[in-house]
């Protein structure tokens, strides 16, 4: 485990490139042209999220201690006096080299902090689109065209609340499927007139 | 009087799929999937129509190169280039999407019944325990693993976020 870093995500894709392509053809008699293009686009992700990382243990500690505790701190058994117990333990374990199944035994009632990770290399999500379109001038003042569009995404962003839910106990083998994608497409109808 | 005027309709027919909508960080509707719904096959269950899956969109629009001119020259000046224009949208271009679905929900909605009395009374019981019915709520990973996501929960998905109740 790397208890220090000087970036939040372990290893990011520095460069995306976005090439991108057209063309236009109206080689007969100029009342019909035909437009075409594909290329990539790339987003970068929001950086709110990235807070998660930032609070995994040991830096930051955040624990869901299971029971009801009185909030009053005068209270014995208060709810701040658990966190702060059941802190100290999981510290002084994780420093000491200790296991977490040790740290349950010992401490029953707590729970384990959270842990957010990445898989791999974070990369940008990205976007291939595609379209051609067919324009006809029906005469001097109409037009029609029928245009295709494509979009496919992916290395798309999703939450996986399982990833390391793998390889023990009766769970799946193998580590779960991380490849997110989308694929829009559709087809424009448009026709224009314009009165002389 | 119509010179200068040009109106243009605009039909689409679109279809998006995704595993989940807007990267599952932020619900579209009340019924987004936000994560991942099989642990171990990402597109099993998730994919389907996205949340913003709008099919047909009729859109119209004109400019109208104005055709009334002053003899004030400041104000011909001002008009001679004076364009009126307007986009004619159907609300959010869902008004035609939303009354072919509310066509087709109770059929889809018979068909996730149908598939649900299929399961094995050993699967019902399961379902009645984690009070569970098609319809009522997204499944979680306890049920998927029972063996409990019928495949009409996938063609569910999107039809949810229009009219849940009609279930």
């Amino acid at each position: 485990m790397m208890v220090s870093s000087k970036q939040i995500l372990r290893d990011i894709e520095p460069l995306v490139v976005e090439p991108r392509v057209g063309f236009v053809y109206s080689g007969w008699g100029g009342n019909t042209v035909v437009r075409g293009g594909a290329g990539l686009f790339t987003d970068l992700y929001p950086g709110f999220f990235l807070g998660d990382f930032t609070t995994n243990f040991p830096s930051v500690n955040r624990y869901v201690i299971p029971g009801l505790f009185p909030l009053a701190p005068q209270m014995p058994g208060n709810a701040a006096a658990v966190s702060v117990a059941c802190n100290t333990a999981f510290t002084s374990n994780f420093h000491s080299g200790g296991t977490v199944d040790a740290y349950l035994d010992a401490n029953p009632a707590c729970g384990i902090p959270f842990l957010n990770d990445v898989v791999q290399k974070f990369k940008n999500p990205k976007f291939l689109q595609w379209n051609l379109e067919v324009q006809h001038n029906l005469s001097s003042s109409t037009a029609l065209s029928l245009n295709y569009v494509g979009n496919y995404g992916y290395d798309i962003i999703v939450p996986l609340p399982d990833l390391n839910g793998f390889g023990f106990g009766s769970l799946p083998p193998t580590e779960p499927d991380t490849g997110v994608s989308s694929l829009f497409s559709s087809l424009t109808l448009d026709t224009r007139t314009t009165m002389a | 009087m119509w010179k200068g005027f040009t109106g243009r309709l605009n039909w689409s027919w679109s279809h998006a799929n995704d595993d989940v909508s807007d990267g599952g960080l932020r619900s579209y509707g009340n019924y987004s999937i936000g994560g991942q719904i099989d642990p171990t096959c990402l597109r099993c269950l998730n994919y389907a129509s996205a949340d913003y899956d709008i099919r047909f969109y009729l859109s119209a629009s004109y400019v109208w190169n104005l055709p009334f001119h002053s003899r004030n020259g400041f104000l011909r000046a001002l008009t001679k280039r004076m364009d009126a224009l307007s986009d004619i949208l159907p609300p959010h271009g869902l008004s035609l999407q939303h009354h072919r679905l509310s066509h087709r929900l109770k059929s889809v909605c018979k068909q996730c019944y149908r598939e649900h009395s299929r399961l094995s009374f050993q699967c019902r019981a399961l379902a009645y325990r984690l009070r569970w019915t098609p319809g009522e709520g997204r499944p979680d990973h306890t049920m998927l693993h029972a063996g409990l996501v019928p495949a009409c929960w996938r063609r569910t998905r999107l039809r949810w976020y229009w009219s849940p109740s009609t279930c």
